[in-house]
């Protein structure tokens, strides 16, 4: 059972990733949690190649080989934008997300066996999902900032609303990447690349929202009223999230496919 | 002066009631004469409708073409969208798609794109890159998803096992439309996972699913699975535990038949969970009249191609599962695919410059 060397695996990573998050609160100086990242990422693909060619074919199949796939990538795009915007608590939040993610598969091993249904066994399921759920931590952090500037509590209200810009549209970057692979993989098993379902619908007003903003800032008008859409996007994620999985109607169409 | 501020002041509103305006004609629209008739705008009605928005944006733009085209308009537009995306969600079917209003204001956000697009595009500078990708991949795929997706089919055929067909059924209208290929449907098959077992205590009243170490000390064994035609799955088990050391059947219950639960104390059980579907997959031979017959395997997420069309899994006699004697394929044709996936391109592309750019303009 390769999967028993998993925790080996798993656990020189954490540690690796943890570390980096500490060195870049600790210091000014990038080498180190370049050096961890990467290696903590090296360590991790070794285990994938293992199960890879174990396997006989790519880890794919189980929730289990999902999860390790969640994983690695949402260190790696909360990486590339740590880069690129050096976030810290970014590189520390997809960090944690990988490690619950870890922690499942290491304590719930019965989970490995339970198989995904024919329509989600498609290479686009996990970029999907991992981008959504990367923008669903920034526009949380973008709501947060629009909420300081809101309550008037924040002591300096104009870098404020620049960070909510850059986050929201950082965020909407990754809502729309998630949104066209989902359409491309939607037309990949049902011949359609748009529907309209309930969750299309949803997500199709949380991005027409985020929109709205973004070209609303644009313009003169009232800030404070511009910046309440950030709050009430975020409320159209939640449903749109929320709405996948306890959506009467999402239940039924788990079944149909 | 005085005058200038209230003509502009009188100007702002204009151009929003006139959007209000084409709205509610929409709604009456609607209400005489009911959905828009989409089969109106199919070839060539929807190329022409594309070469004038193209003409639009190339033109020079006097005052009205400005105001169609300007920002604020286009905020306007994309919260009106918005809104009705909103009643589309709350309500329980997705018929505004194909309504009046909602075509009327798809069709107004299609000429504000147009001519912020050409606009953009004229002064174009190399930091418009983004900006150009965002705009002219959404009108790009807008069209396509839109205007285009009037001359796309989405047929149906049920097919019997050894059968051979070379039509397929429309839902929508009924019709049934020649192919220019012929399926033959050799088998249908399914695959389940592993089933899973249940530990069922009464006097506890909680159920918890049982794996190879479960916290109670039970293991299950799977001595033997059974799935015969027209009776419900059953498994030999052998359960062994804390004062437990035995074997019977188990059955996850069908449409006929009970569950089945083994006893195993006094309060406690052993339930088997209903089979969870792998994969399933049609066996099929196209055959067109030119080339001999093709076998492929048609699965979710493994579409097939037949020139111009593309075949996809779609259902079986769900009764039946893995007995199931016919397979229903969905057959799909749509000419504009190509512009749709050039448009989903330029976004995604343009998707990473925002990612890239985020709030530095
Ligand atoms: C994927 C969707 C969209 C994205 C990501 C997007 C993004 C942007 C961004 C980032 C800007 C600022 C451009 C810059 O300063 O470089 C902008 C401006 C603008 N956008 Fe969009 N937009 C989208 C959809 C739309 C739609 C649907 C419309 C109209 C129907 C629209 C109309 C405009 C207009 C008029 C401007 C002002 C720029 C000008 O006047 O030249 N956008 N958009």
């Amino acid at each position: 059972m390769i999967w028993r060397e998993f925790i080996y695996f798993a656990v020189i990573s954490l540690f690796f990733w943890v570390s980096g998050v500490a060195a870049i609160y600790l210091s000014k100086k990038r080498l180190l949690p370049n050096i961890m990242f990467i290696a903590g990422v090296v360590v991790f693909i070794a285990f994938i190649i293992k199960l890879w060619v174990a396997n006989g074919h790519p880890p794919l199949r189980t929730m289990g080989e999902t999860r390790l796939w969640y994983s690695l990538f949402i260190v790696i795009i909360g990486y590339i934008t740590w880069l690129r915007w050096s976030y810290k608590w970014l590189m520390g939040y997809s960090t944690l997300v990988s490690a619950v993610f870890i922690l499942i598969n290491i304590l719930k091993p019965e989970i490995h066996s339970a198989g995904l249904m024919p329509a989600l066994q498609s290479p686009w399921f996990i970029p999907h999902v991992t981008v959504y759920i990367l923008s669903y931590a920034i526009m949380g952090a973008a709501t947060i900032a629009s909420i300081i500037f809101l309550s008037g509590k924040g002591v300096k209200q104009e870098a404020l609303v620049g960070v909510a810009d850059n986050l929201v549209r950082i965020g909407l970057g990754f809502l729309l990447m998630g949104m066209l692979m989902g359409a491309v993989w939607a037309k990949e098993a049902w011949g359609d690349y748009w529907t309209w379902d309930p969750k299309e619908i949803w997500a199709f007003i949380t991005a027409a929202t985020y929109l709205v903003y973004i070209h609303l800032r644009r313009m003169t008008i009232n800030l404070k009223l511009i910046m309440w859409l950030i709050p009430i996007a975020f409320l159209f994620l939640m449903i749109t999230w929320l709405g996948v999985s306890y959506l009467p109607s999402a239940v039924n169409s788990i079944h149909t496919y | 002066m005085e005058r200038e501020g209230d003509s502009k002041q009188k100007a702002a509103p204009v151009k929003y009631t006139i959007i209000l305006a084409v709205i509610t004609a929409g709604v009456l629209l609607q209400i005489t004469t009911g959905q828009f008739p989409y089969e109106l705008i199919r070839f060539p009605v929807n190329l022409i409708i594309i070469m004038v928005l193209i003409t639009l944006a190339a033109l020079k733009q006097g005052k009205i073409l400005a105001i169609a085209g300007s920002l604020p308009v286009s905020v306007f537009l994309i919260a009106l969208i918005a809104i009705q995306s909103i009643v589309m969600g709350l309500m329980t079917d997705n018929s505004l798609k194909g309504s009046w209003p909602f075509a009327m204001t798809y069709f107004m956000l299609l000429i504000n794109l147009a001519l912020t697009v050409g606009r953009r595009a004229r002064s174009f500078r190399l930091q418009d890159t983004g900006f150009i990708l965002n705009h002219a991949g959404l009108f790009i795929l807008l069209i396509a998803s839109g205007l285009g997706a009037a001359d796309s089919r989405h047929l149906f055929m049920n097919i019997n096992e050894g059968e051979s067909l070379d039509y397929a059924e429309d839902y929508e209208t009924g019709d049934a439309l020649v192919l220019p290929f012929n399926i033959t449907l050799e088998d249908f098959s399914m695959e389940y996972y592993p089933p899973k077992f249940f530990l069922i205590d009464a006097k506890r009243g909680i159920m918890e699913q049982l794996s190879e170490e479960s916290s109670q000390g039970y293991k299950v064994a799977t001595d033997s699975l059974s799935d015969k035609a027209g009776f419900a799955p059953e498994a030999l088990i052998s359960v062994k535990g804390p004062g437990v050391d035995t074997t019977g059947w188990v059955s996850s219950g069908s449409y006929t038949q009970p569950r089945k639960l083994m006893q195993i104390d006094q309060f406690r059980y052993i339930s088997m969970g209903d089979p969870e579907t792998k994969s399933y997959c049609s066996r099929v031979v196209l055959s067109r009249d030119n080339e001999s017959g093709r076998r492929e395997e048609i699965r979710v997420n493994h579409p097939v191609k037949s020139g111009s069309w593309c075949i996809y899994q779609f259902s079986y006699d769900r009764q039946m599962g893995n007995h199931s004697k016919y397979s229903i394929l969905e057959l799909v044709r749509d000419p504009w695919i190509i512009p749709a996936y050039i448009g989903l391109l330029m976004l995604m592309a343009g998707a990473v410059s925002l990612f890239w750019k985020g709030g530095k303009l």
